[in-house]
């Protein structure tokens, strides 16, 4: 294990949503805010104490709650954030679902809803509204009382099981 | 509809303040580790040496102001002088160049407290042995009654002791601000809710102009009005020192000292009926726990629906303003009404039971039964409670579900949805597109939408043609924003004399081209010389300011009633369904009715069962987290099913009626209502304790 010292600036690699990037980062300083730093603002952050999800993303294909990671645990990692799921302006299926179901009020909640859901098909693309609900039971939204998430999602499970490959090849 | 104001959201770009570029200073608060204690002394000198910037709560010197009515927030300085009477209050605030170096910084301020000892509850603070606040004397701040006709204390009656639980909108997005010095006044970039109204007051407090930017919330539910606290101590540090400022508030800081929560409230609820099931008075004493406040407005909005739906007349309503050393309250959907309403519910099941007959049918026999009606305290202008009762009875599907593990429960109620007030927007018309300009920070109700939804409809216009714009507290004529349920009304009464006012003034235009004769259809003025689109007239600002005043401070009634269904399991309860027949006036817009429906009544539910801030009895807080405090997740919430069954109210031209937050109370009713069907126990408290 490498031993940092405060002052020290550690350069880490990450790939987000496929682009490179290279930063200065303090030891101290979480995955979350680099991430805010590097302008992928969709990664928003909800506490303190990693109850809300807000800031999930994905993580060489795993869910993760980038503010219980530092930066440099991060390095080399390939990222996905919001900001990585529409392509060429044209939304994801799970993105279009929670559109055309209401699946967000405020959207503060919404990235890292979305990023879980993503996660979450690709491991099971025909779940049952109790796996739903279990499945993103780690992330909290305050305005919607979740109803129309759920929605969402089994509605996105629909339009990902036309073309799993297409769509669940984010991440 | 599809929602347009969520597609930048759903992309990751909802521009909420934290998401703004931003160059310049941040800002901590060093808190309080004790809920009551005298400050001795503050030593900083660590924090200048290493180049920070220090506030004390003697430092800041602001103007009083007297905040306009409303439940939520006043514009008063947050630090503490002299004493700290809740835990986090923040005792300095520290300026310095990144969020985390500013947590070094805090740590090297010394602060030397003499203990106090806590109050952490109102029996203990009746006791009046230690003050909150010395100057008044007592812990019992304020006691006002309200009452009507004569208790008939002849009547068969009944007394119930009930409890209800401090809780808080807790948003996802914190509280947020950014402040910009330019020249002699500032701009701030906040998620300050009502900001129009309120930053008016921040400027008063803090003598200097302000340009508001209002940033997309990431919620509020009430809470957001308390941010104003925070930002006249950051708008005044900025204009001292002359630098950009930051803050963004953390969940732990908002859990402990956001001053934003809902009623705490403990209730002796008296009765009086007739054998007949007849409800014939009400006399209700109350002891709100206003933390370490002086004044709370929640426990007065129930005064808006005393008797809720019901026909009772006789009635006795007594409030305690109790203090304590807990984070001062703001508001929280529904503002104080929730309670009242699951106590008014809690007396009905009583009575009912009491008399052997049906919790259905006490309902029945006290429901209103004609409108308008005209309660002693307010008028209610239209309503079929009734009829929503016979709805939710008619459900054998939920009722027939009942046995030893699972409970029905039903519910029903009023809110005071739209306070007394006024609303402005700006009608334009630019390059060919028609702009509705609104002056508040859209919170996610989708007010934006429904402003769209009401131009389109009162100019007979393709929606697709209006755009919403939010405009700066410059450029709006006047605002409050979403606050109470007040929107539907609002902005149907702004929108529809803003469009009867752009629609004149295109008519002339109109006429000096077309002549006499016109007729004006589906954006188009016509005659028989030819055919004019209103978007080829020129440009337009229309500004409109919508006022409602009536007798009483509020207005526009909406009525629904709830069916819960839950399952008792020997030490959990699981809500499995909840049903909603809601009176909403008439729909702007089905789905934002029921996104709203839905998730009010996930919040009852979730205060019914599961959400509470827990002190210990030396004052400190123990639900330090969103997991300690309850807040639910998915896996904990029932399917919620609404249903619209509305009556057109008469306050407003389109006939809507606000329906944020009169699904909280009634929820909650109904799931405490459903648990006693399986426990056959009296239930007085909530959140309801597993078995
Ligand atoms: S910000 Fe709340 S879990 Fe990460
Ligand atoms: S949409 Fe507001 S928190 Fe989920």
């Amino acid at each position: 294990m490498k031993v940092y010292t405060q002052n020290d600036k550690v350069k880490i690699k990450l790939k987000v949503n496929g682009e490179e990037q290279e930063v200065e980062v303090e030891p101290r300083r979480l995955l979350v805010h680099v991430l805010r730093d590097l302008g992928y603002t969709g990664v928003h952050v909800g506490c303190d104490t990693s109850n809300c999800g807000a800031c999930t993303v994905i993580l060489n294909g795993k869910s993760v709650k980038s503010c219980t990671l530092l930066a440099v645990e991060a390095d080399g990692s390939e990222i996905l954030t919001i900001e990585g799921m529409a392509k060429d302006g044209k939304l994801h299926p799970i993105q279009e679902a929670f559109w055309e179901k209401h699946g967000l009020q405020c959207g503060y909640c919404t990235p890292g809803m979305i990023l879980q859901a993503y996660w979450f098909l690709k491991h099971n693309q025909n779940p049952t509204e109790q796996e739903i609900r279990e499945g993103i039971s780690g992330n909290l939204c305050r305005c919607t009382g979740y109803q129309n998430i759920v929605e969402a999602i089994k509605l996105a499970a629909e339009k990902i099981r036309q073309n799993p490959q297409e769509y669940l090849r984010l991440a | 509809m599809k929602r347009t104001d969520v597609v930048e959201p759903l992309r990751g770009r909802g521009g909420f303040v934290d998401d703004f570029d931003y160059k310049g200073k941040y800002v901590s608060f060093v808190r309080s580790p004790y809920p009551h204690a005298r400050i001795l002394k503050i030593d900083y000198t660590d924090v200048t040496r290493k180049g920070g910037h220090v506030f004390t709560g003697k430092d800041i010197r602001l103007s009083a102001v007297r905040a306009g009515e409303r439940e939520g927030g006043e514009t008063s300085s947050i630090l503490a002088r002299d004493k700290v009477r809740y835990l986090g209050e923040p005792v300095t605030m520290i300026v310095g160049d990144d969020p985390y170096l500013l947590e070094d910084l805090k740590e090297l301020v010394v602060v030397d407290y003499e203990p106090l000892e806590p109050i952490s509850s109102i029996e203990r603070a009746l006791k009046d042995d230690v003050l909150v606040f010395e100057n008044l004397k007592s812990n019992l701040v304020l006691s006002r009654e309200t009452s009507f006709g004569s208790l008939p204390k002849n009547d068969k009656q009944i007394e119930l002791e009930l409890y209800w639980s401090r809780s808080s909108g807790n948003p996802i997005e914190p509280y947020a601000a950014v402040v910009i010095p330019q020249g002699d006044s500032l701009k701030i970039i906040s998620n300050q809710q009502a900001p129009y109204a309120v930053i008016q007051e921040v400027e008063k407090a803090v003598g200097v102009k302000i340009n508001h930017i209002p940033a997309r919330h990431g919620g509020s539910f009430g809470a957001k009005f308390s941010l104003s606290k925070y930002l006249t101590v950051l708008a005044y540090a900025s204009k001292k020192l002359d630098l950009p400022l930051k803050w963004i508030e953390t969940r732990t800081e908002h859990l402990l000292a956001s001053n934003s929560s809902g009623p705490e409230r403990k209730f002796k609820a008296r009765a009086y009926f007739k054998p007949s099931g007849e409800v014939t008075g009400l006399d209700f004493e109350i002891w709100e726990d206003i933390g370490a406040s002086t004044f709370a407005g929640q426990p007065f909005k129930p005064t808006g629906i005393l008797a809720g739906p019901y026909k009772i007349r006789n009635i006795r309503y007594l409030v305690n303003l109790v203090a304590t050393n807990k984070n001062p309250p703001g508001a929280f959907r529904g503002a104080g009404t929730p309670p009242h309403t699951w106590a008014l519910e809690r007396v009905m099941d009583n009575i009912a039971d009491e008399l052997g007959i049906e919790r259905s049918t006490v309902r029945k026999i006290n429901l209103i039964d004609s409108f308008p009606y005209e309660a002693p305290y307010a008028v209610y202008e239209s309503g079929n409670p009734r009829k929503l009762l016979e709805l939710a009875l008619s459900r054998n599907d939920l009722f027939s579900l009942r046995n030893n593990n699972i409970g029905v429960g039903i519910a029903t109620s009023t809110d005071p949805s739209t306070p007394s007030g006024s609303e402005g927007v700006r009608l334009s018309i630019k390059n060919g597109k028609i702009v509705i300009g609104l002056g508040y920070g859209p919170e996610g109700q989708g007010n934006e939408d429904s402003a769209r939804i009401l131009v389109s409809k009162f100019l007979d216009i393709p929606i697709d043609m209006v755009e919403y714009q939010i405009m700066d507290n410059m450029t709006a004529p006047q605002s409050f924003g979403p606050g109470g349920s007040r929107m539907a009304a609002f902005l149907s009464g702004a929108i529809a004399g803003a469009s009867e006012e752009l629609l004149a003034r295109l008519r002339r235009k109109a006429f000096s081209i077309l002549g006499e004769g016109l007729e004006y259809k589906s954006g188009h003025f016509y005659n028989d010389r030819g055919k004019l689109s209103i978007t080829q007239l020129g440009e337009e600002n229309v500004d409109f300011i919508f006022s409602l005043q009536s007798k009483t401070r509020f207005n526009a009634y909406p009525f629904a009633c709830d069916v819960a269904v839950v399952r008792v399991d020997e030490d959990k309860i699981t809500p499995i369904k909840q049903v909603v027949y809601i009176d909403s006036g008439v729909p702007i817009d089905e789905d934002l009715v029921k996104e709203q429906v839905i998730g009010g009544t996930a919040i009852g539910i979730s205060l019914a069962l599961y959400e509470s801030y827990k002190y210990s009895d030396d004052g400190y807080l123990l639900t330090t987290s969103l997991a300690d405090y309850g807040m639910p997740s998915a896996a904990d919430l029932p399917e919620i099913e609404v249903n619209i069954e509305y009556t057109p109210s008469t306050s407003n031209p389109y006939g809507a009626k606000g329906i944020g937050e009169i699904p909280v109370g009634v929820a909650a009713a109904a799931v405490t209502s459903a648990v006693e069907d399986v426990i056959k126990r009296k239930i007085t408290k909530i959140p309801i304790v597993p078995l």
